[in-house]
């Protein structure tokens, strides 16, 4: 009973938090007044843009929770006047109006799922589990892997009404565990990225779920603020990290339940695979992003520049004339480059038949 | 221009190097020689400042028959697992290697920007 009651109490706060019914204060704004003049200078850390704003606009949407009614809010203003006000803040991005739910087009939607606050207590915690994860995530998965060869002799745990239940509708209990790790995989990946994020120094704004060809969870973060480009890559690298831990964990738990150890091997290989694909050097992914950072190349420029590049072949006997066998190495790794790219519509094929053939 | 003639001699040894030592089935050698990759970058003067952008080309080059094998035997394994089509071979491979070249590229690339952290944007 308790429990049902702490349930309730927590899905009315995440449903405070997610769900705004009236305009709410953009979480990834920051802003300073300036001295002796009632303005503020306020910087966009998603779109990264800086603009100056009236004080008296900034005051009124400061006051803006979600939970307040901004045409309640004593003024001299009129409704027109809130309306445009709104409006105009809303196409700042300085408030948000979208309650939650925003479209991309296509058929994709992002939905907000947690804001968070970027405090001192939660970054000295976020650097002590960072600090664990880089530490953790190899050793967990050998130990979770020695865990798994040796389950027979391992502690072992009677729960042999559960394992008879799993094991007769076994089919199903596999597509439940597979869908599980998915879900459980994909938001301690995000999760990680955040951690590590805050951990040196960057700002997390808030954790998502968004529906595009491929259904996934999404942080959004500013890591601006963190120069070093081990630091970045270990943000980059940190939700893989996660994945592998996960992995491991779910391993080691075969020792404790030897009966479900299939269903627990396939949460596990599914992590496995989901850090596979996110080292991948494609577009989007992780590994795509982390290679990128550690050549030096931008990742959405110099993708185009080396796509522009390859189909212009008075630009590629330029770009040797002028750089002799620096660009010769350039060329190449053009080359490598979008070479790497064409490897995911085979990925997504194997995919769809891996589905297909699942279901046939 | 012997200059240059030498800087080229140096670049394409390591890549023989270690090519001829996989071909050879020699494992350790091709270790060995992935470590003489590192030492002609940082021996070479043309890759100066951009040690990791020659780290990608070179080990990417030298590393294509360690990869060719090991794709190959990737394949094998991942025909066994999800069936052995034509069609599926022929996706499987390029998959493998991909997914090689990228581990490899990702970890040595960290080694060199640990070894060489001054280095100028591409």
């Amino acid at each position: 009973m308790q429990r049902s009651i702490d349930m309730l109490k927590f899905m009315k706060v995440m449903n405070e938090v997610s769900v705004m019914r009236y305009p709410i204060f953009s979480n990834w704004i920051i802003y300073k007044k300036i001295p002796d003049n009632d303005v503020y200078v306020v910087k966009d850390c998603v779109l990264k843009k800086k603009f100056v704003i009236s004080g008296e606009k900034m005051r009124f949407a400061k006051k803006l929770d979600g939970k307040t009614n901004p045409y309640s809010i004593k003024g001299k203003r009129s409704r027109e006047e809130i309306r445009n006000l709104i409006e105009e803040l809303d196409h700042l991005g300085v408030i948000r109006t979208d309650r939650g739910v925003i479209s991309r087009g296509m058929g994709g939607y992002i939905r907000t799922l947690v804001r968070t606050r970027n405090t001192r207590g939660k970054r000295i915690v976020s650097e002590l589990l960072n600090f664990l994860l880089v530490l953790l995530f190899v050793p967990v998965l050998i130990g979770g892997i020695y865990v798994y060869l040796n389950a027979d002799y391992v502690r072992y745990s009677d729960l042999s009404v559960i394992e008879q239940i799993l094991h007769r509708y076994s089919s199903i209990f596999i597509w439940v565990f597979y869908i599980l790790a998915v879900i459980c995989g994909g938001a301690i990946h995000e999760l990680c990225h955040g951690i590590a994020c805050r951990a040196y120094g960057g700002r997390v704004f808030e954790y998502g779920f968004m529906l595009e060809v491929q259904p996934g969870f999404y942080t959004l973060m500013d890591d601006s603020s963190v120069k070093s480009r081990l630091k970045k890559i270990q943000i980059l690298s940190a939700g893989v990290e996660g994945n592998i831990l996960f992995a491991g964990c779910l391993l080691m738990l075969t020792g404790l339940f030897p009966g479900i150890q299939s269903f627990m091997f396939v949460a596990a290989v599914t992590n496995v695979v989901m850090t596979i694909v996110n080292m991948m050097a494609m577009k989007s992914t992780d590994g795509y992003k982390i290679l990128m950072l550690l050549i030096g190349m931008d990742e959405t420029e110099d993708l185009e520049k080396a796509k522009d590049v390859l189909r212009n072949n008075r630009k590629r006997r330029q770009m040797l004339a002028d750089d002799g066998l620096y660009g010769y190495a350039k060329l190449t790794a053009f080359y490598m480059i979008v070479w790497l790219q064409r490897v995911f519509p085979m990925l997504i094929l194997l995919e769809v038949i891996a589905w297909i053939g699942a279901f046939l | 221009m012997k200059k240059e003639i030498k800087e080229k001699m140096m670049i394409l040894s390591s890549i023989v190097a270690i090519a001829f030592s996989w071909c050879m089935n020699r494992f350790l050698l091709a270790v060995i020689s992935l470590v003489t990759v590192f030492l002609c970058i940082s021996l070479c003067n043309v890759c100066r400042k951009h040690e990791s952008l020659w780290l990608f080309v070179l080990s990417g080059i030298a590393t294509i028959p360690t990869n060719l094998q090991i794709s190959l035997i990737a394949t094998e394994y991942f025909s066994y697992l999800w069936g052995d089509a034509v069609v599926f071979k022929l996706a499987y491979f390029p998959l493998a290697y991909s997914i090689l070249l990228s581990v490899e590229e990702i970890l040595l690339g960290i080694v060199g920007r640990v070894l060489w952290k001054n280095q100028e944007p591409v």
